[in-house]
């Protein structure tokens, strides 16, 4: 016969200990090993602000011009070569990086914000369902790019109205997610409980049912920064976005499409740290959706 | 004597939870014969069903396993066959019914062809015969207007009318052995008496063995003829229905029954309780599992596990009943 | 006959009526479908008292508990709690009231929220009734803990620690922690193993000693009905059949559906066994109530009339009510007084 005695037996009767310090601790150092998916794209997405942060230490003026060193390939000396009136594509990029991530941020920021409050009042207050939800209907009937260009076209291109720009196609899509688990949540018995309990709407929205929602908020959030980075760089790219001026990823790109055939790190670079960014964030969408599906996790003894 | 139809000897099962092992299920044996009704009675977590699901292979082999021990079926020990020939076993000679029906049934296909396609895997048989012995089958398990009836869908239909269905459908190939897992809790009173009434009609008769599993002693009383009472994944006691009820010894089938008398007795007074909780498989040591909440326990309680002991057809796994032999010795 | 004493009822439903509608086809373009899930139904639960529902599922018994939280609005008809119909009131009076009506609820696992520990539980009506200083709440939540059999040290648990008895501890625990008047308790032993029914059922009772707490308790389950109730109302299809005191319904039941209810409780002992006529068929659909009497369709005495009318409530002995055509000429029980059958015993 086995007999299991296990240091950490959870005999619901007597007393037990949980949540030491050492447990914790111990669950921070595993955390790798069960989510390598998680850790990897968090991993990557860290090093990338790193180098956002660092890049005025680290790299020269990317506006440095050298017309001695025009297109010159990527050496020892200019890893990513430079561009066709010689500034460095390494310090650019890197400096790309701080433009990408920071409109990626605050788009999320904004739309997580905004289409958080639309869900919420939406979910949770069926008399004002119908007509939110049918607004959020009609500004997804447009086309995200047109939207953004058009109003980019019509303000002008200031870092504020990119950001909104971007962001506003987005909410729609982060009021549907939440007001669908508002939805579900507002059934729960917990919920109800808390209603007969005299909680106060305010209370119970932000107690109760907040916090459930907020693991589709996060996996959406990370979309809405990922593809908050790919609308910008389109943008830039189409001349709606950045101005000119700013090294972006977008901007660089455009510039050095007349010289792809000649010289294509001016493009490729700035290129793929633009799809690794976004491959990390939707990767680490993808982990934090799986970890929080509990449909999708395994048997666990209750 | 005639050999049983089936036999579970030392069954053991066990979870596999990350490195370690964990016993749900620990050498829990018991035997049906033809006609007969065994019941399965315990709470949730105490392995009942798990028991069942190992009967008839069902068992989530990537978290589950039998860890030891044998089901004799017809002569043949289920463990060693394969996952075709369980299959074909399966519905053919074992058939089961589960709780939930709606879960078990295909939402989107009516009723008539789910219980045909049964029988044209099986039996080979043309669909039309099949439909033809569906109506047959619907009518067995007196399901008003049975022609209209197969041709609705699983939601059309109420829930003691969807396990009615689902007891044709494990009745379509006359199996020899119907386990039946928790089958009225999720109905009414009415509806379940209805339904405990078909189950024994069809058993009487085909010559059908039911093995019931159920947490509800007054089910028992109303079906069994042999009970096996399990506790944290052990037999607690095994006897005859009447033997079990007139005398239990184990502390907690005495608990159980005690509970159900009183609630009905009409007394109001205030209910024998027994306290405490069912321990987690986990953190089950060397003694009697039950001991944290037994009455009763000695020193002998917390160092050893009490073996399964008694005559041949009443025992129970207490030290109590041990002491009581010796000292009638 | 009992001696006439001052009537003071916690709990007043008059009239309750609850309807619920659902579009046919799409914008319901052909028309609309009602569903009569409570049907004026009246009733009165005493201070001190337990007054039980008892019906099978799609009864109605769910609904009534709901409107009488104010989890529902009544369609029609008042819920008095002391005095106050319940049922009109809105916003911040609303919410205050919440806190003389409490709910225990069936299932332990999901009443509670998760992420809460134990004493955050139990602290949040005092909290959102504005009950008390930090110092007095943790002390009112030590000693509710003490009161429903938890030991303190559970205080920063989270549930899934917890097993359902425990859990459902905690449930009552929070119920009792504003001081209601009233408890009302949908199905809260119905989700629990039987050795831990009892624990609970008997946990009640003590508080209901302690307090002078009154409770509507909701259930199918006939024998934890006839342990706890005072009185107790059958309900069929969204009205009530037969009320009654608790002994007198199970010892008297005037409906055919009561005597069917109590006849279907399976035997305590398998010597009691025996052959049982149950009911013919199903409970039809609230959607289409049958005419005259809404048991008819089932009933193995129903008649013409039965069709015609709507029986009325007939009182058939002191506070016993029964609504049906032919109570007086129903043919006597033989199951006798004990109703669960165990008195035709090994004859």
């Amino acid at each position: 016969m086995t007999i299991i005695t296990t240091s950490d037996a959870t005999s619901s009767e007597d007393g037990e200990k949980r949540n030491t310090s050492s447990d914790r601790f111990r669950r921070i150092i595993a955390f790798p090993l069960r989510q390598p998916m998680l850790a990897a794209s968090c991993g990557l997405l860290f090093a990338f602000s790193v180098l956002a942060l660092a890049s005025p230490w680290i790299t020269g003026d990317p506006a440095a011009l050298d017309p001695l060193g025009r297109l010159k390939a990527p050496s020892a000396d200019q890893p990513f070569g430079t561009d066709q009136v010689g500034r460095s594509v390494l310090d650019r990029a890197l400096w790309g990086t701080r433009v990408s991530l920071s409109v990626g941020i605050s788009v999320a920021m904004v739309t997580t914000m905004i289409g958080v409050a639309i869900g919420v009042v939406a979910g949770y207050f069926r008399a004002i369902d119908t007509i939110a939800m049918r607004a959020m209907d009609a500004v997804m009937a447009i086309p995200a790019i047109l939207l953004a260009i058009a109003l980019v076209a019509l303000i002008g291109a200031s870092p504020f109205v990119i950001v909104t720009a971007i962001a506003v196609p987005e909410i729609p899509r982060m009021a549907r997610v939440v007001r669908a688990s508002v939805l579900t949540l507002r059934e729960r018995a917990y919920v109800e409980a808390a209603i007969t309990c005299g909680g106060r709407t305010t209370t119970i929205l932000r107690r109760h049912i907040l916090p459930g929602a907020a693991g589709p908020i996060m996996v959406q959030t990370t979309y809405v920064f990922a593809s908050a980075m790919i609308l910008e760089s389109i943008l830039s790219f189409l001349g709606a976005g950045t101005p000119p001026d700013v090294p972006s990823w977008g901007n660089m790109m455009s510039e050095g499409r007349q010289f792809l055939q000649i010289a294509p790190w001016i493009l490729g670079f700035p290129a793929l740290m633009l799809a690794a960014t976004v491959l990390a964030a939707n990767l680490m969408g993808d982990a934090l959706r799986d970890m929080l599906d509990p449909s999708l996790q395994g048997g666990e003894l209750r | 004597m005639n050999l049983p139809l089936l036999s579970v000897e030392n069954l053991s099962v066990s979870l596999d939870a990350g490195a370690a092992s964990v016993p749900l299920v620990r050498n829990v044996s018991f035997s049906i014969d033809r006609g007969e009704t065994l019941c399965l009675v315990g709470e949730s977590g105490c392995g009942k069903s798990l028991t069942a699901l190992a009967i008839i292979g069902l068992l989530n082999r990537e978290v589950m396993q039998v860890s030891s021990g044998r089901i004799l079926f017809e002569g043949r020990d289920l463990i060693s066959l394969g996952a075709g020939e369980m299959r074909r076993l399966r519905g053919d000679r074992i058939a089961i019914v589960f709780q939930e029906p709606m879960t078990s049934l295909n939402p989107v296909q009516r009723i008539g062809r789910q219980i045909a396609e049964v029988i044209v895997e099986h039996r080979g048989v043309s669909e039309a015969d099949a439909l033809k012995q569906v109506l047959r089958l619907l009518d067995l398990v007196r399901i008003p207007d049975a022609a209209r009836r197969a041709q609705e869908f699983p939601h059309q239909l109420s829930g003691g009318m969807r396990q009615r269905v689902m007891i044709a459908m494990a009745l379509a190939l006359q199996p020899a052995l119907l386990i039946a897992d928790e089958p009225t809790t999720a109905l009414d009173v009415t509806i379940q008496a209805q339904v405990l009434t078909l189950i024994d009609d069809l058993r009487r008769e085909f010559d059908t063995s039911v093995l019931l599993i159920t947490h509800d002693l007054g089910v028992v009383a109303e079906m069994a003829d042999r009970v096996v009472v399990l506790y944290a994944g052990s037999v607690a006691e095994q006897a005859d229905v009447d033997d079990l009820f007139d005398r239990p010894v184990h502390p907690y089938t005495r608990g159980l029954l005690g509970a159900i008398r009183q609630l009905n007795s009409g007394s109001r007074d205030r209910l024998a309780e027994i306290p405490g909780n069912v321990p987690n498989p986990v953190s089950l040591d060397a003694g009697c599992a039950f001991r944290k909440r037994c009455a009763s326990a000695m020193p002998i309680c917390h160092s050893e596990r009490p073996p399964l002991q008694g005559d041949g057809l009443h025992r129970s796994a207490c030290w109590l009943a041990k002491v009581g032999e010796e000292v009638m010795a | 006959m009992s001696a006439v004493h001052e009537v003071d009822p916690v709990l007043e439903v008059s009239g309750l009526t609850r309807i619920f509608t659902s579009q046919k086809g799409p914008f319901g373009l052909f028309g609309r479908r009602e569903l009569r899930a409570v049907d004026d139904v009246s009733f009165s639960v005493e201070r001190g008292r337990t007054f039980c529902l008892v019906g099978e599922s799609g009864c109605g018994k769910t609904t009534i508990g709901r409107m009488v939280v104010r989890l529902l609005k009544p369609t029609a008809g008042a819920v008095r709690i002391n005095g106050e119909n319940f049922g009109a009131l809105s916003g911040e009076r609303l919410r205050r009231k919440r806190q003389q009506v409490q709910m225990v609820f069936q299932d332990p696992f999901a009443c509670l929220n998760s992420r809460m520990t134990a004493a955050e539980i139990v602290e949040e009506p005092l909290l959102n009734f504005a009950i008390g200083d930090t110092e007095t709440r943790r002390r009112r939540v030590l000693r509710l803990f003490d009161q429903v059999g938890l030991p303190q040290h559970f205080h920063s648990r989270l549930p899934h620690h917890l097993s359902g008895g425990q859990r459902q501890r905690l449930g009552i625990a929070r119920a009792l922690a504003a001081e209601p008047s009233l408890i009302v308790a949908d199905e809260a032993v119905a989700a629990l193993d039987v050795s831990i029914r009892s624990q609970i059922l008997n946990l009640l009772k003590d508080v209901q000693k302690e307090t002078g707490i009154s409770y509507l308790f909701i259930s199918h389950d006939l024998s934890v009905v006839r342990y706890l109730a005072d009185d107790i109302a059958v309900m069929y299809l969204g009205a009530i059949v037969e009320r009654a005191p608790a002994e007198a319904l199970f010892n008297a039941p005037a409906h055919p559906y009561t005597r069917a209810l109590i006849d279907s409780v399976p035997a305590t002992h398998p010597r009691n066994r025996r052959r049982r006529s149950p009911l013919e068929g199903e409970v039809p659909s609230a959607a289409a109530l049958p005419s005259g009497c809404r048991f008819r369709t089932r009933c193995p005495f129903a008649t013409d009339i039965c069709v015609r009318q709507v029986p009325p409530m007939s009182e058939v002995a002191a506070g016993h009510f029964v609504a049906c055509h032919h109570w007086q000429v129903l043919p006597r029980l033989d199951a006798g007084p004990s109703g669960t059958g165990d008195s035709i015993a090994a004859a």
